[in-house]
């Protein structure tokens, strides 16, 4: 856009052009600071670009780019005028020409760039009658920063022994060459020892850290010697090292990555699916209620659950303390679900105790003891009959790949010895301990003689 | 042209079918000829076929095995001069190109002709896969090049070639042209005919096996010219669409149009409903499988993985895969980090790809070949800027202001001398 800026005239050292309707309408009093006057576009040209025009001018002008296709300083190089005809007739648009327009004279005049060390001279076509102090591209030849060191820096600092001095000075031209582009440089490295590309960035990068430091201890320990400043330290050389490991393995891994088929792909996709199922199904296990164990855990106790629930809180110095804040039920997540809740309701009932027990100690003591001993025997009826039904289910699978081998009928809780895991033995024990409702002992009672008829059969 | 500069640089590009020669900053060669010389040592497709070429046609390159070694010094020398007296060239910088896997010691022996026989003021060698990414705006692409002597897949990144990585199969152009040529003489019985462009009235003679026999290099290089001349046009008439997905034969006669018939030179019909293989010619590009065997000189398939660890990368790796997997080869020998951006922007280019469907059929079968992170994207210019791409990029390359600096001047030249010269090119 700055080209066009220059044609139009605007901005410094612009190249003098016939009157132009673009140059007029941007050339007002104080050209740049006229952001807050509202300029019209010339006709012809759109607003969108005229506002670009502008918006570039303030930006200049208030030093915020400073780039060096930006820099102030380096605007006196104007870049060339373009092919596209920038005068404009009476009435028409920007571009078109009529016939009594004045044909600009272009010629085929020599030009040399400072970017060029040879001084060579080419040719160009150009408008007749502009100069210009240097080629405007010669600006673009940018380069980062070479490291460079002499023959005593690389004996007495960066001799290395997997690598010798040929090898790390072709590196180092080859990094200057082209401008750590770390890709190419790695495919145009040709040493006979065939080096991955991190261990060519860990040797160039440990090289400019090292001579870094090195010269920057050596510049402080001696006095200032404003006849020998240091030198520019070149790129590449800032405090942080070059992690070898990691790259490697971050190279090693992407490869895997690329290498992966669509299949493999496939099968991680559903893997994962499979495991955010099962991790649903986890919480919704521990949701549903406190001294339940999943099916998978076999840590915890029930009666642990239980007593934590129905734990004393012991008096707080300052704190009134009401016995009969003991007597309600806990209830939310770390608390009983409101079913557990519902069924011990229920017990309680038919053990016939009133809802509302007089709230001293000892009261509530034994009565915090009876729900508790409810809550541990409801939830491990809950695990007794779910173990039951997953016996069920693998024995149907066996059978159904043709397992001969005749299975007891008998439910699991009747049978201690059977290998389920300690907690859940010692669960069926103390099952058998506590009591169970009349009901529940007729069920089982009558489990048992069925099984014995089977036996006898 | 906001960053461009006018300065009137000769581009050339010598392919192993057809060259191209124009000025820079111009949208299309002005010049485009067969690259082969008549035996008068004149160019151009006229004077190849008018009467006053009788001994036959002389090629400048000859190594099927590498496509871009030129094996005629002189013939290049006098291509280049005939081409630069016919668009009135003198005086002016020259940009040349190269694919990447030429032969070592190539680019110096041009560099020497160019100042010395032809005493250009600069010169410069760029490579084709990088000036054809270009000329579709790009500095860093996958560059899949079909041309005639094979296709050709090179990473560019910054507007520099791997050459390490670049990869080239030799089921190029010519090599459908043999499988067509294969179909159409088994089926008539006889030798394709060809237009000679002499011969106008009376019935058309059939060549004999003898005279076929008799024929001088230089002649035979001719009549392989015009075969091609044939093959082509059928190509560009009945070499048709590729489907989205590999094509089952049973299928393809239901996809023939009707009225498909294609009319040698010599009269005789050739039904392409009879031949379905013909129908699918380019289907060759993307099978799997080694195709080519002692029919053809090109050598049978090289494993790749691997094999350029311990030997010194003297060639580039020769294989005979189909199209997507040679991208994919290429790009698995690239640097990893790049493999994204590479395959964001793919360029097709070359003639080989004007069939209807290359582009598609490319991104589909890569898609299917790497990891759903990455996203294939195949860009491609329309009609003749798909075959002129390389040539396009070069125009673009001279008119570029900030490209005047990299010219390789006459005075370096002479002081670093060839070698250390040709170190400038990229």
């Amino acid at each position: 856009m700055s080209d066009a800026r220059a044609i139009l005239g605007v901005g410094v050292g612009a190249a003098p052009v016939a009157v132009d309707p673009v140059q007029a309408a941007m050339k007002s009093p104080g050209g740049a600071q006229n952001a807050d006057k509202k300029l019209k576009p010339p006709r012809g040209m759109s607003r969108e670009v005229f506002n670009l025009l502008q918006t570039q001018q303030n930006e200049i002008a208030a030093g915020l780019s400073s780039t060096p296709l930006n820099d102030p300083s380096l605007q006196s190089t104007t870049l060339l005028p373009t092919m596209v005809p920038s005068s404009r007739p009476k009435g028409g648009k920007v571009g078109s020409m009529s016939k009594t327009d004045k044909v600009s004279k272009w010629v085929w005049a020599p030009f040399s760039s400072t970017a060029r060390n040879d001084g060579a001279d080419f040719h160009h076509w150009v408008k007749a009658g502009v100069e210009y102090p240097d080629y405007p591209f010669a600006r673009f030849n940018v380069h980062l920063d070479s490291v460079e060191y002499t023959e005593e820096e690389y004996n007495t600092y960066l001799a290395n022994s997997e690598w010798t001095r040929s090898d790390t000075d072709l590196l180092m031209g080859l990094c200057r060459r082209l401008d750590l582009r770390w890709a190419i440089i790695h495919d145009r490295y040709t040493a006979t020892p065939r080096r991955t590309i991190e261990q060519l960035q860990h040797r160039y990068y440990s090289v400019a850290s090292r001579l870094t430091h090195v010269r920057l201890t050596l510049a402080s320990a001696g006095p200032i010697d404003p006849s020998n400043p240091i030198s520019t330290l070149g790129t590449g050389s800032s405090s942080q090292s070059f992690n070898l490991s990691y790259e490697g393995e971050r190279r090693r891994q992407l490869e895997v990555a690329w290498k992966r088929s669509k299949e493999e792909e496939q099968e991680e996709n559903d893997l994962r699916k499979e495991l955010k199922l099962v991790e649903v199904q986890l919480r919704k296990l521990k949701k549903a209620g406190k001294g339940e164990e999943p099916a998978t855990s076999m840590t915890s106790d029930p009666h642990e659950a239980a007593n934590s629930l129905f734990h004393r809180p012991l008096p707080t110095a300052g704190l009134p303390y009401l016995q009969s804040a003991r007597l309600e039920n806990p209830v939310g997540v770390n608390g009983l679900s409101k079913t557990l809740i519902k069924k011990m309701e229920l017990v309680l009932r038919e053990l016939e105790i009133e809802e509302r027990p007089l709230p001293t100690k000892t009261v509530v003591d034994i009565y915090d003891h009876l729900r508790k001993s409810i809550v541990t025997l409801l939830t491990l009826q809950k695990i007794a009959s779910k173990k039951e039904n997953l016996l069920l289910l693998k024995k149907a699978e066996i059978t159904q790949k043709g397992d001969s081998t005749p299975f007891e009928q008998n439910p699991v809780i009747m049978n201690p010895q059977r290998r389920t895991g300690g907690v859940q033995g010692q669960g069926m024990k103390r099952k058998s301990d506590a009591g169970m409702s009349v009901q529940q002992q007729a069920q089982h009672a009558q489990m048992q003689q069925a099984a014995a008829k089977k036996l006898k059969k | 042209m906001f960053c461009g500069d006018e300065t009137g640089a000769y581009v050339m590009e010598t392919g192993w079918t057809n060259s191209r020669f124009g000025w820079g900053g111009a949208a299309d060669p002005c010049l485009q000829i067969p690259t082969l010389l008549t035996s008068s040592n004149t160019i151009g497709l006229s004077a190849l076929h008018s009467s006053s070429n009788t001994g036959g046609a002389t090629p400048i390159f000859n190594n099927p095995n590498n496509t871009s070694e030129i094996t005629n010094w002189d013939a290049w020398e006098t291509l280049l001069s005939s081409s630069m007296s016919q668009t009135v060239c003198q005086n002016r910088p020259i940009l040349s190109t190269d694919p990447g896997f030429s032969p070592p010691g190539q680019k110096e022996t041009q560099t020497e002709i160019m100042f010395e026989k032809f005493d250009t003021p600069a010169y410069f060698i760029s490579h084709t896969a990088a000036l054809s990414a270009f000329s579709l705006g790009r500095h860093t692409a996958m560059v899949v090049d079909c041309g005639g002597g094979g296709n050709v897949a090179t990473p560019v990144i910054d507007g520099m070639v791997l050459k390490r990585s670049l990869r080239r199969s030799v089921r190029g152009g010519d090599f459908l042209d043999m499988q067509i040529k294969e179909v159409i003489e088994k089926k008539t019985g006889k030798p394709l005919a060809v237009r000679p462009e002499r011969q106008t009235t009376g019935k058309y003679k059939t060549p004999s096996k003898a005279y076929l026999s008799s024929l001088t290099p230089s002649q035979k290089t001719y009549r392989s010219f015009c075969l091609h001349e044939t093959l082509t046009d059928f190509k560009k008439s009945h070499g048709v669409s590729l489907q989205f997905a590999k094509v089952d034969m049973r299928e393809v006669s239901g996809l023939i149009p009707d009225d498909s018939v294609y009319e040698l030179p010599d009269g005789t019909p050739v039904n392409v409903n009879e031949h379905p293989d013909l129908y699918v010619v380019p289907e060759a590009m993307f099978m799997e499988g080694p195709l080519t065997s002692s029919k053809t000189d090109a050598p049978a398939l090289i494993d790749v993985e691997g094999n350029d660890q311990d030997q010194p990368q003297t060639d580039p790796s020769l294989l005979d895969v189909p199209l997507h997997r040679l991208a994919h080869e290429a790009l698995s020998s690239a640097d990893v980090d790049c493999r994204k951006e590479l395959l964001m922007n793919l360029v097709l280019c070359g003639r080989g790809s004007c069939f209807s469907g290359v582009d598609t059929r490319l991104s589909k079968e890569l898609t299917a070949m790497t990891p759903s992170t990455f996203r294939v994207k195949v860009s491609s210019g329309k009609g003749e800027e798909r075959s002129n791409a390389s040539w396009i990029g070069g125009s673009i390359l001279t008119s570029l202001g900030s490209f005047q600096q990299l010219w390789l001047s006459k005075a370096e030249y002479d002081e670093y001398g060839s070698t250390l010269a040709v170190q400038r090119f990229p």
